[in-house]
Parts: C-alpha cells; sequence; structure tokens
C-alpha cells in the first residue's frame, strides 16, 4: 500500500462525508484526522509536521474560505484542498485568489482526491524543508563575528577581495582570512551557495 | 381538498427520466481534460467573475474536465521582471500538471499565454478572449481560437434617442486614464456617423466634481452616456461602477451605457456586452479543441438589459424597448421572497431525498423509470389526438418550471450523501484488497456500488444543468389569450373528470407585461385545483374562468363548484408545504403567489356564498404598453 508521510485533515460538517473522505484516505495510507468545524480544527492544531487540509466550503460557523483566511500565514506550509458543490464560483475564485492549493468537486472519485493530497504533502514538505534550512542557516549566521559579517555583506554583493579590502580598510590577506572562516561557520561550499542561500532567506534584507 | 399543483411524484419521476435520458457521453472516455482560464486583473471586476461563471457553466456538465483559475494583476504588477516571476512560479507550479486549453482573458493575459505558454503549458491551446483591436497581433495569431469583444454604443445610443425623442445632445462621459482614453476613442468613433443627427458633446479629462456640477444643469434635451471611468482629472482613482454612481447621483437627465456592472447605480441601461455569454463562447471553443476538432472565431453576445426602476423614474414607455429586453430591480422584491421557498424546500425534500437517493442507486429505478416514462409516452399520444401539440409543449414546459424550484434544492441535497456512499466503498475496496477477503464477488458488488453511485452522480449534474438559470421573459401578455391556452390544455382533463369547464372573458383588455410561461403556470395551477375540487362532487360539476376589467387592472377568476376551502385552511393557503392532498408537495399555490408578486400582482382565495371557491389574480396594467 501508498505510504506516504504527513497528516491530512479533514474538516466536513457532515458526518458521513467527512467519515466517508477520512477513511478513503486512510485505506490509502494517509495519516488522516477529521473535524465536523473550522473552530475544532484550530483548537487541535499540533506541532507541524508535513500536512494538508481538506476542507468543505459550505459550513456552518466558520466557512471554508474563513479557515483559509486564518491559516494565510501558514498558507505554504499547509496546503488547502477545498471540497465544494458545482454553485459555488464566486467563491472558489476567491480562494484560488488566497492560494488554494485545488478545488475538488463533490462527489469527488479516489484518485483525483488521492492525487490532489499526495502533491499537496510533497508541496508542504518542500516548504518546510525550506523554512528549515533557512532557520539553519540564519542561526549559522549568528555566529559570525562583525568583521566577518561585514566580508560576508560584500561578497554576497559580488565585490572582489581586493575591493572588499578597500570598502572596509582592511588588507587582502585580512579578508580572506575572513571569509574562509565565514564559508566554514556557515557550512557552505562556495560563494555561489551562499550567495543562493542569503537571497533565498533574505537575510540582509533589512539593510 | 385541492391545495397543491401537479401531482408532484409523478413529476419527480419524470425529472429523473429526462435527466437520465440525456446522453451519457462523458461516461465512456475517462481522461481527464484540464481547463485553465487566466485572467488579467487580479480579480475584483465583475466581468472577471462573470466570465468565469460563464466558463464554469458551460462547462459544468462535462466530468472529465477539471476547471482551473490564475490571475496575474497586470495593473498592479506590470512589466518583465514581474511576467518572468509570474512565469517562473507558475511553470513550477504545474511541471507535471497537463494543462489542455489556457482560456486568456484580457490582453495582458492573451499576450503573457503568447510568450509563456511553450515553457509553462506545452500541450495546452488557446482561446484568447478580448476587444479585438486590444489583442497584440503575435496574440491573435498564435490563439487558437478568439472570442471578440464588442462594445455596442451606437445601438446604445440610438435606443436612448428612441426612448427620449426629444433628444438633441448625447454627452459623451471619459475618465482621465490610458484605458479611459482608449475606450473613449473607439467609442467617439463609432458614434460618429450618429453626428448628423443628434450633437455629440465630449466630457473628457475634468474632476468628477466638476462632471456632477454640469450633470446637475443639463437640460431636457440631453441623455447621458459614460464611456469609461478608471481616474478623473484631479488623480482620483475607481471602479468605474462607483463613479458612475455618483454621477447619476447628481445629475438631471438619464444615462445609458454599455457595461452591465453598472446597472443598479442608476443608469437607466442599454446594449450590455454579456461577460457571462463570452466566457459560455470561450467554453465551448475548449470543448471543441479537447474533442480536436477546429475551434471557430466568435463574436461574445451583447443583451439589452434595463433598470426597471430608472424606467419608471424617467416615465420610459417600456413598450419601445427591445423586444428581447431583459428587466432588473422589478418591484417588491419578490426572487427574495421565491428564494426563502426554496430553501425551506430542501428541509422537506431532503426526507424525500433519502428514498429518491436509494431509488436512484437500485438498478430497479431504470426500470421504474422506464415504466414512468412509457405510461408518460401513452398518456402524451392520447392527448395529442386532443390537443394540438403546440399547447402541450407549452404545458411541459410549464412542468419543468415547476419541478426546478424542487429539484434544484433536491440536487443540493442528494449530492452529500452521494459523496459518503463514493467515497466509502472506494475506501472498502482499497481495505478489502489489503487486508483481504476480496473475493470476485464481493469485488463486482463494490464495483457496482461505486459505478452506480458515480451515475447518480452524474444525474445530479444533470439535474443541475436542466434547471439552471431560467430567465425570466418580460413581454406584453394577451391575458385572454393565456387563459383561451390554458383551458384548451385541460380541456381533456376536463372532460375525464366529468366537470363543464367555462370562459367568460372580457373584451378589449388592455395589455400587461409579464412572463407568459410563468403565467400560463399559476393559471394551470389555479385550474387543476379546481377541477380536482370539483372531483367527487354529486351535484353538477363546473369551472369558471372569468377576465374583468378593474381600475387600474385586470383580474382572472377561477371558480369552481367544489365543497369550498376549510376554513381552517384560508388563511395559511399560501404557505409553502400546505397540502390537503397525500402525496402533495404544497408547493403549487406558493409558487404561483411569489410568481404573482413578482409581476407587480397578487392573488387571493375567498369561498362563495352560495358554496364552491373562488381563487382569482389581479395583473397591473402598464401604461403606453
Amino acid at each position: 500500500m501508498t505510504t506516504t508521510g504527513g497528516n491530512v485533515f479533514v474538516v466536513d460538517d457532515d458526518h458521513a462525508v467527512r467519515h466517508g473522505v477520512g477513511r478513503l484516505l486512510a485505506s490509502a495510507g494517509f495519516e488522516v484526522k477529521t473535524y465536523e468545524s473550522a473552530g475544532a480544527f484550530l483548537a487541535d492544531r499540533t506541532a507541524p509536521s508535513p500536512s494538508c487540509l481538506i476542507v468543505d466550503q459550505n459550513m456552518p460557523g466558520r466557512s471554508g474560505l474563513e479557515l483559509q483566511q486564518e491559516l494565510q500565514p501558514s498558507g505554504a506550509v499547509l496546503p488547502i484542498i477545498f471540497l465544494t458543490g458545482r454553485s459555488d464560483v464566486s467563491l472558489s475564485v476567491k480562494a484560488m485568489k488566497a492560494g488554494a492549493f485545488d478545488f475538488l468537486t463533490k462527489p469527488v472519485d479516489e484518485e483525483p482526491l488521492i492525487d490532489a493530497v499526495r502533491r499537496a504533502l510533497e508541496a508542504s514538505a518542500r516548504s518546510m524543508a525550506a523554512r528549515a534550512e533557512r532557520d539553519a542557516f540564519l542561526d549559522r549566521l549568528t555566529l559570525l563575528t562583525p568583521r566577518e559579517r561585514d566580508v560576508c555583506e560584500l561578497v554576497v554583493r559580488g565585490m572582489l577581495n581586493k575591493q572588499t579590502a578597500g570598502e572596509l580598510g582592511i588588507a587582502e590577506r585580512t579578508v580572506k582570512v575572513h571569509r574562509a572562516n565565514m564559508l566554514k561557520k556557515l557550512k557552505v561550499g562556495s560563494l555561489a551557495e551562499l550567495s543562493r542561500l542569503v537571497e533565498r532567506t533574505h537575510a540582509f534584507a533589512t539593510d | 381538498m385541492f391545495v397543491r399543483l401537479v401531482s408532484n411524484i409523478h413529476c419527480l419521476v419524470m425529472a429523473l427520466a429526462v435527466a437520465l435520458c440525456l446522453p451519457a457521453a462523458a461516461a465512456a472516455n475517462d481522461k481527464v481534460s484540464t481547463v485553465l482560464v487566466l485572467f488579467s486583473d487580479e480579480g475584483r471586476l465583475p466581468a472577471t467573475s462573470s466570465v468565469f461563471e460563464g466558463v464554469a457553466s458551460e462547462l459544468g456538465g462535462e466530468p472529465t474536465i477539471t476547471l482551473l483559475s490564475q490571475f496575474l494583476d497586470s495593473a498592479n504588477f506590470a512589466g518583465e521582471a514581474h511576467e518572468l516571476s509570474i512565469a517562473t512560479f507558475l511553470r513550477d507550479r504545474y511541471a507535471g500538471r497537463d494543462v489542455d486549453v489556457v482560456v486568456a482573458v484580457g490582453p495582458p493575459a492573451a499576450a503573457f499565454a503568447e510568450r509563456y505558454k511553450s515553457t509553462i503549458w506545452p500541450s495546452a491551446r488557446t482561446v484568447a478572449i478580448g476587444f479585438a483591436d486590444d489583442l497584440s497581433k503575435e496574440a491573435l495569431a498564435t490563439a487558437d481560437s478568439v472570442v471578440a469583444l464588442e462594445l455596442d454604443y451606437r445601438a446604445t445610443a440610438n435606443v436612448a434617442l428612441t426612448l427620449f425623442p426629444r433628444t438633441r445632445r448625447i454627452v459623451l462621459i471619459g475618465g482621465s486614464s490610458q484605458a479611459d482614453l482608449r475606450y473613449f476613442n473607439r467609442a467617439r468613433a463609432e458614434l460618429a456617423p450618429m453626428a448628423s443627427r443628434v450633437g455629440l458633446v465630449e466630457w473628457q479629462g475634468l474632476p468628477l466634481s466638476q462632471i456632477q456640477e454640469r450633470l446637475s444643469t443639463l437640460d431636457d434635451n440631453a441623455v447621458v452616456l459614460p464611456v469609461m471611468f478608471f481616474e478623473d482629472a484631479d488623480g482620483r482613482r475607481f471602479l468605474p461602477a462607483e463613479a458612475i454612481q455618483e454621477m447619476a447621483a447628481s445629475s438631471r437627465r438619464p444615462i445609458f451605457g454599455v457595461h452591465e456592472s453598472w446597472l443598479g447605480t442608476g443608469m437607466t441601461g442599454g446594449h450590455m456586452l454579456d461577460y457571462e455569454g463570452a466566457g459560455r463562447k470561450a467554453a465551448r471553443a475548449a470543448i471543441l479543441m479537447l474533442k480536436g476538432q477546429p475551434a471557430p472565431r466568435t463574436v461574445a453576445p451583447n443583451r439589452w438589459v434595463f433598470d426597471a426602476r430608472e424606467l419608471t423614474r424617467w416615465s420610459v414607455d417600456s413598450g419601445a424597448l427591445p423586444v428581447t429586453s431583459e428587466l432588473r430591480n422589478q418591484p417588491l422584491g419578490a426572487w427574495a421572497r421565491y428564494g426563502w421557498y426554496l430553501v425551506a424546500a430542501i428541509v422537506l425534500v431532503s426526507a424525500q431525498g433519502i428514498a429518491i437517493g436509494a431509488l436512484l442507486v437500485e438498478r430497479r429505478a431504470r426500470r421504474r423509470t422506464l415504466t414512468a416514462l412509457t405510461q408518460a409516452e401513452t398518456a402524451r399520444k392520447k392527448t395529442e389526438a386532443q390537443m394540438q401539440l403546440q399547447l402541450h409543449e407549452l404545458a411541459h414546459v410549464n412542468l419543468l418550471a415547476t419541478i426546478g424550484q424542487t429539484a434544484a434544492a433536491m440536487a443540493h441535497e442528494l449530492n452529500q450523501p452521494i459523496t459518503a456512499v463514493l467515497s466509502n466503498a472506494q475506501a472498502l475496496r482499497r481495505v478489502l484488497k489489503r487486508d483481504g477477503p476480496l473475493t470476485p464477488l464481493v469485488s463486482e458488488m463494490l464495483d457496482d456500488i461505486i459505478s452506480e453511485d458515480r451515475r447518480a452522480g452524474e444525474v445530479i449534474q444533470r439535474m443541475r444543468r436542466l434547471v439552471k438559470k431560467e430567465r425570466f421573459d418580460w413581454v406584453p401578455l394577451d391575458l385572454n389569450a393565456i387563459v383561451h391556452d390554458v383551458t384548451r390544455m385541460m380541456a381533456h382533463e376536463a372532460a375525464n373528470a366529468g366537470v363543464r369547464l367555462q370562459m367568460d372573458l372580457a373584451a378589449g383588455l388592455p395589455a400587461t407585461r409579464g412572463d407568459r410561461i410563468q403565467v400560463q403556470q399559476v393559471m394551470l395551477n389555479l385550474v387543476q385545483n379546481a377541477l380536482h375540487a370539483c372531483t367527487g362532487q354529486n351535484t353538477e360539476r363546473g369551472v369558471l374562468v372569468t377576465t374583468v376589467r378593474e381600475d387600474d387592472g385586470i383580474r382572472i377568476s377561477v371558480s369552481d363548484s367544489g365543497p369550498g376551502v376549510d376554513r381552517d385552511v384560508l388563511p395559511r393557503l399560501f404557505e409553502p408545504f400546505l397540502t390537503t392532498k397525500a402525496n402533495g408537495l404544497g408547493l403549487g399555490l406558493s409558487i404561483s403567489r411569489a410568481i404573482m408578486e413578482q409581476h407587480g400582482g397578487s392573488i387571493r382565495a375567498a369561498n362563495e356564498p352560495d358554496g364552491g371557491a373562488v381563487f382569482s389574480v389581479r395583473f397591473p396594467v402598464m401604461e403606453g404598453v
């Protein structure tokens, strides 16, 4: 049977639909939790692991769309798949605009559902990995001495050692030493990799 | 004993029969195709939702098509860098996901599709929607099909001249942005040939406050035609409808226009671009492409739409409106009431739904439905001999209209259990495949449940399509002719019941306006109820339909020789779900009341002093019709 890491949360006020969809995904090897309302889901949110959310669009209380808005900040980590009746076109437009991962129509067949969940979990895992990479890099960045940090910033801007030395008023040899130490502390193999990490994490974005 | 419409259970079976009879084209082909609608804007313009609704409604019946949408927001993020970043993002998003058709809405989207299609959606074909002179040559050349939009300023101006015969000047108003100017020049060029008949005054490049001031002092010989207004000369930015609303508030003269989203702001009407129709046309082109057929270039439809309140405000002779005109903002807001009945219908129908859902899944249902069909067919042939075919078809349309109200609610409610059944059955099949025992017999049974449940889902989708969006047709009505039609339709049934069905019609009745099918529906309800009331009576059975001119209206009365309405029931007679029939839904009279209110009329019931009941409806007379 399929085994895919990650949690799938199913939120639907209709208990038959909720359990049906939940059982189907469980039988396909996913870890599934079901909730009868957006509120119940929010109250139970646990530690982050790759996960996705399947939510009915028409629910009393907090609607699927409102839940989506509430979760917006973590949107990339928790992709949302909407289940919907046919009549909600304008809502669909809103949800897609707000970054819904996918939109499925009831009754939903197993293949498109499982496929959407698998892609959503992959996307979730990817963005969590990216976030972890970022956090680790930012952590390592704090290990640099102020001088090493200066060197890092200038190097990333594409300055040559000589220019860097001029800019900071130190010898070119000293720059080389700082540069080597900095690369070692940051655990990056090349300047290219460093630039990529800095850009992706917006490490110096406040400058 | 007669508070009901046509035999309701029979109706439902008929509705299912109709739905089942539609060709199951999709079932044979399992491949799921993807259609992506790519919008230039960020989704806030009403036109955008309308286009999307058009596409969705046309593709709604195709279960093998997935519909996606994407917004470029090119107004706020213009330039190559933004475009590249969006393209990169979309390339990643659609990696490994085939898109078969891209519908590009507006010039930026069409240009984007032209530039990046090969990278992002390599296997897709494109349909471009836009004004022909806005779309770039490259986009026009590479799109596989085009739905051209046309704004019909000339027809709109002509109607303004017809409705306001004293008009000497048409005031064209334009905003100050680049887009405003493009629209303005287009309108000016299109209207130029009219300059020999009417003065064309151009107000362009002014602050809104100044425009309002000038509008407030217009003389009676002018009408106003705002073209587009995203920004005024002071740099204030607007959603055009907001600007039109401010203009209408200060204008001494009626405002015409070609954008439907401006209705309700105080604009009188015009020949409107039908964005939803454009979406439908694009979707039809997409369907053709998916079938591997060439999709010809088409032009999006325009339609006449007017605001009823504005027509009243300017005392417009509505008889002079183009025949196909749609009227919005009818008085009394009866649709709201109508809608409430539908919500109430869900409550009842959910109970019935379980029984009917079981029927759907059961193979036996097919045989039953066929039997019902055969019976209906036999009955039809029999009556055909005595009635004109045309009349019969009208009756059938009436029948469907009634079913429509309940079917829409039913479709919604049945979809949930159908969803649950499908997921559970598919889960069970997976669990048994893994843990056993999945014997061949069990496997076959599960497959049957799944495929039959899918079929039930398709039936629901078809029913939805069937009852979707019935337009309200607002035309001049000859009520005597309608009474004639209805009595002819019911003649056979009356004869069978041994009831004398008679008419007493006033000559020279003025015309009224309304939806012929809906008014027929009301009259059919009343006559049929009257016939039912008479049956079982031992005395002479008779039903009389009369028309009478009243002060400022026309009254149609249907009186019967039955036992009259129970006095306890009388006050609640028009409430939904009140029925005295064992198998009645009790919706007939409540629907009739909603229809009458929508026509600005009324319906009432009373008992005659000497026995029998009389139901009557009253229509307002429209001056100048």
